[in-house]
């Protein structure tokens, strides 16, 4: 249900897309500056620890396709990640390339939950969850 | 033979990974980041403990009985 002062929701919509590209954007734009801050150090983190995990090899269409599709929810670094990366080449066993690949992705996915929780910052519900 | 460094390089990032899902996923629906961070510790801190538990003895008895 919408509250009174809900924003507009053509705000909500921007903050999503903006959220799509930088964690914590929307929440700045919903002001929510601390909030922000907290998504966007430990999502880019959570990217940036799995690109150093794989020696920046683990974002790669040719090498882990389908996992693009989870990095992709984290555009603002895949885009640049795959445009960066994309003369490296798996020449080598790299003990820590799948922790890689599941950090980079876990970090999209988690942006995801990032994206609902702009949505639900804006119109938040009224019954409160089930937490103590 | 147990091969030690592997083993707890693997552990730390699955507690690293735990508690990194953890603190962005217990900020749902919750405005202070104080509070935030207070809950998603604690609970990554629960299930940390609670899937090496389960992994580890599962584990352990998959390795003896192959």
């Amino acid at each position: 249900m919408k509250t009174a002062q809900a924003p507009p929701g053509v705000k909500v919509f921007l903050g999503m897309i903006l959220t799509w590209w930088f964690p914590g954007l929307g929440h700045a734009l919903l002001e929510r500056r601390h909030k922000a801050w907290f998504y966007f150090l430990l999502v880019s983190f959570t990217y940036i620890f799995g690109l150093w995990l794989g020696d920046f090899r683990d974002v790669s269409y040719e090498n882990f396709g389908i996992y693009l599709l989870a990095q992709g929810f984290y555009a603002g670094a895949t885009v640049p990640a795959l445009l960066l990366t994309r003369g490296l080449e798996l020449d080598s066993s790299l003990v820590f390339v799948d922790a890689g690949v599941l950090f980079t992705s876990v970090a999209g996915l988690l942006n995801v939950c990032v994206i609902v929780d702009v949505y639900e910052t804006a119109y938040p519900r009224t019954s409160p969850p089930g937490r103590s | 033979m147990v091969r030690w460094e592997p083993l707890l390089q693997h552990l730390a990032l699955f507690v690293l990974l735990v508690t990194l899902v953890s603190l962005v996923y217990n900020g749902l629906r919750r405005e202070s980041v104080g509070e935030i961070v207070r809950v998603g510790l604690q609970r990554a801190a629960f299930f940390s403990v609670l899937s090496i538990l389960i992994f580890g003895i599962g584990g352990w008895l998959l390795a003896e009985w192959l």
